[in-house]
């Protein structure tokens, strides 16, 4: 089900209204069918996996709680095997077979059977396969680890696996913060449900009236960069960062506002992202949850237990970033062009230092000029990202530094592109002056009159300028 | 507080209803988009396929030629466009809700393009499913009331902002309400110049060229239109017609598809249905921009494709 559908409409209402009237002890329960006829309306059989990576995480979960170390890596072994299993079959194996082939066809060796990778190209693709497995990844990693106890109900393990605000596009939680939140008693707070619902707002203000507006324009360029060259194609490459960004911050928005309203915390995913001087910055603020799972389990692992040197752990870790978004070239193109960035960064910072201490640059140059860089950077290589393919992407970038002329118009709707730099500086401006975290404060403590002519502004624009796109959100695919 | 807060929610919520419905009369209340007014009445005739359909054959023109034969009326335009109209199960289901169930007496023209029949890249059946599903028919349930609510708030993908500000509409196109789009060359504000034609043709020819690259001949989509022939015989006389279009633009479409005439041709004498294919005869009618035919020539086919039934229809009386 998508958060931007009128199924939500009623379905989050009636979720939020039962979870109140519920006793305690029954919670899960309701949760737990909600979350899962959430999953299930999109697509019912493939919860069967969404089932099975929750069981095998439970009882390996309980299996290395009593085990010896042996018996204990089984157990981990397992965990991991199915989840990455499932990635790999459910998300990956069209995409492999074809590589595999493409490099058969490359050498002159005949390929197995053709038809193949499309049979497994054709495998639907479950819904936020990637966040659930991971979550439940980082819960069997930890209880190896011996950082938390196994959950021993299963009914709400079940439940931390497949909590529906964040089930399908993350933030990635941590057993530790979700599981106990889950079990204690939560008595209805007012002051919870009209926080969470000025971020639902603010998510759904970000999707259909500013993500899926600049989409508009940056489809066009894409569909047939041939058409338009030099501006239109740059502007959509800036319009496609700001895009992603507003699109996956809405989600999360979403996610937190409505899981707040029943008395529960996510964690934040985004921190001013586009605010960051340096790649550093940047990765620190960007999909949070991802990164701090990748940095947990993957880049200490690599570089204190395998004792690899740092710049490949990051290089590798920037490979996985980029394959876990998608199977597609394109994406780890993407995962390791920002990887040599970081690499780059922590490789020149001593040498960079000087120059600045030479050049006698204030701290606020850099900063900008970093900003800069960052953010050109990130632009371009996003056109990997929303590229269909390697070459296409070329030739987007080849196109977008050939200015034949300045029409950048492409939607013959000059209102539309006003209104589209409008909403960017007036979101920027809210992220600036008051993160992703504190956007509440734009309404509470406010005086009355302040108070009802936001809330009246806010529905007349919601009316006036929402686009009835009904997209999905761009990391549900993920 | 706590029933100060309820009361305000739902005062918030009731006011966002409100103003929503509101806003969508009154954008009902004038112009919507291009497809709207397909949705807000019954029919007991149809004019079905792609925009050449969509843009090429007058309804009323039809209608008229036809006066003295006993055709079950009204005749709506029906045809949209490759992306929301190709041959397939939702098409047909949408087909099916628009004519009256108890329609024995219809005229249905089948209009006929490859883009019709054609799907992008490989997939089974299930993706074209589901790939149709998104479109306009696959999201409505109600295909006849007016004001149709149901559509402008499934289906109208623009800001509502538009009800204030219509200073966007393109001023030589004319949506009727039969369906019938129409593009009129001059108008008193606006004129299309012959370079914008020949301009809007190459880019027309470039388009096409990119689509059929990635296409595919879909057995899916011809055997959807074998069944919706199938369908619409028990409804009334069907009949199937290739529009006329610029040289160019069938050549290449022919290219593209080399017996595409004939495969239809073929079909049509399977299902003992007439196959008119106009797309043979000299250059006789303009396109706009080499595909879609102008208020003129679509008035004027409209004419010729009306003799035309009229004279097979006599025949088949005789």
């Amino acid at each position: 089900m998508l958060f931007n559908s009128f199924e939500f409409l009623f379905f989050f209402p009636l979720i939020l209204l039962g979870f109140y009237l519920v006793p305690h002890r029954m919670r899960w329960i309701w949760l737990l069918l909600g979350s899962y006829y959430f999953y299930m309306a999109a697509e019912p059989s493939l919860v069967l996996l969404l089932l099975l990576s929750t069981v095998v995480d439970y009882f390996c979960g309980l299996g290395m709680w009593k085990a010896g170390q042996q018996l204990k890596k089984l157990y981990l072994a397992t965990s991991i095997s199915v989840n990455i299993g499932i990635l790999f079959v459910f998300k990956y194996l069209g995409f492999f077979t074809a590589s595999f082939q493409g490099v058969l066809g490359f050498f002159g060796l005949p390929e197995s059977d053709p038809d193949s990778a499309y049979q497994f190209e054709q495998i639907l693709l479950p819904v936020g396969i990637s966040f659930y497995t991971f979550q439940t990844l980082g819960y069997s990693i930890e209880v190896y680890r011996g950082n938390i106890k196994p959950e021993r109900h299963f009914g709400t393990f079940a439940l931390y696996v497949a909590f529906f605000p964040q089930l399908v596009a993350g933030p990635i939680e941590r057993a530790n913060r979700l599981l106990p939140q889950l079990k204690k008693r939560i008595h209805l707070d007012l002051g919870n449900i009209r926080k969470g619902l000025i971020f639902m707002a603010w998510g759904f203000f970000l999707k259909i009236v500013v993500a899926d507006r600049l989409g508009l324009y940056v489809d066009e360029a894409y569909s047939d960069p041939e058409l338009y060259h030099g501006l239109p194609l740059a502007l959509s490459a800036i319009f496609f960062g700001f895009q992603i960004y507003y699109d996956f911050s809405a989600y999360t928005a979403i996610a937190i506002g409505a899981a707040k309203t029943m008395g529960y915390d996510l964690m934040q995913n985004f921190n001013r992202p586009f605010f960051a001087t340096s790649a550093m910055q940047f990765w620190n603020r960007w999909h949070i949850s991802l990164t701090r799972w990748m940095l947990d389990y993957l880049y200490r692992p690599l570089k204190v237990t395998l004792k690899m040197s740092r710049l490949l752990a990051v290089f590798l870790v920037f490979f996985v970033i980029g394959l876990w978004h998608g199977a597609n070239w394109t994406f780890v193109v993407w995962g390791m062009l920002n990887g040599l960035l970081l690499i780059l960064e922590v490789a020149t910072n001593g040498f960079r230092k000087k120059i600045i201490a030479k050049l006698g640059l204030s701290k606020k140059v850099v900063g900008v000029l970093g900003w800069i860089i960052v953010m050109g950077y990130l632009v371009i290589s996003l056109i990997f990202f929303r590229s269909p393919s390697i070459e296409a992407a070329w030739y987007y970038l080849e196109h977008m530094f050939t200015i034949t002329n300045l029409h950048v118009n492409i939607l013959n709707n000059y209102f539309e592109l006003f209104l589209s730099f409008l909403l960017i500086l007036g979101v920027q401006a809210v992220h600036y002056t008051k993160g992703n975290h504190r956007i509440d404060e734009l309404v509470v403590h406010k005086s009355t009159p302040l108070r009802w002519t936001i809330y009246i502004t806010y529905i007349l624009i919601i009316v006036f300028f929402a686009l009835n796109r009904q997209q999905t959100f761009i990391y549900f695919q993920f | 507080m706590g029933k100060n807060f309820y009361l305000k929610l739902s005062f918030f919520i009731l006011l966002f209803i409100g103003t929503y419905f509101f806003v969508v009369h009154q954008l009902s209340q004038g112009y919507v988009d291009v497809y709207y007014p397909k949705f807000t009445q019954r029919a007991e005739s149809l004019i079905i396929g792609l925009s050449r359909g969509h843009d090429g054959i007058s309804p009323d023109v039809i209608a008229d030629e036809l006066d003295s034969f006993p055709m079950a009326r009204p005749l709506i335009n029906f045809a949209f466009d490759k992306y929301q109209s190709p041959y397939g199960e939702i098409y047909l289901e949408g087909i099916a809700k628009k004519i009256g169930e108890n329609t024995e007496d219809g005229l249905f023209i089948l209009t006929l393009s490859p883009g019709g029949f054609t799907i992008p890249g490989k997939m089974d059946d299930d993706a074209i499913l589901k790939m149709d599903k998104k479109m306009i028919m696959g999201k409505l349930s109600d295909f006849h009331s007016n004001p149709n609510y149901n559509y402008i708030v499934k289906c109208y993908a623009q800001s509502l902002y538009a009800v204030y500000n219509r200073n966007n509409l393109f001023e030589n196109q004319v949506t009727h309400p039969n369906g019938w789009n129409e593009i009129k060359v001059y108008t008193e504000e606006s004129e299309i110049s012959e370079a914008d034609m020949k301009h809007w043709k190459s880019l027309t020819l470039r388009g096409y060229e990119q689509i059929m690259k990635k296409e595919k001949i879909s057995a899916y989509r011809i055997r959807h239109f074998a069944k919706t022939l199938t369908f619409l015989k028990e409804r009334g006389t069907v009949l199937m017609v290739r529009l006329p279009s610029d040289p160019d633009i069938i050549a290449l479409e022919n290219a593209y598809w080399s017996n595409f005439s004939e495969q239809m041709d073929s079909i049509s004498k399977a299902h003992k249905v007439p196959f008119f294919d106009y797309t043979k005869q000299p250059h006789a009618y303009k396109t706009y921009d080499g595909s879609h035919l102008v208020s003129r020539s679509a008035v004027e086919f409209s004419k010729r494709l009306g003799g035309d039934i009229r004279a097979y229809l006599k025949e088949q009386n005789n």
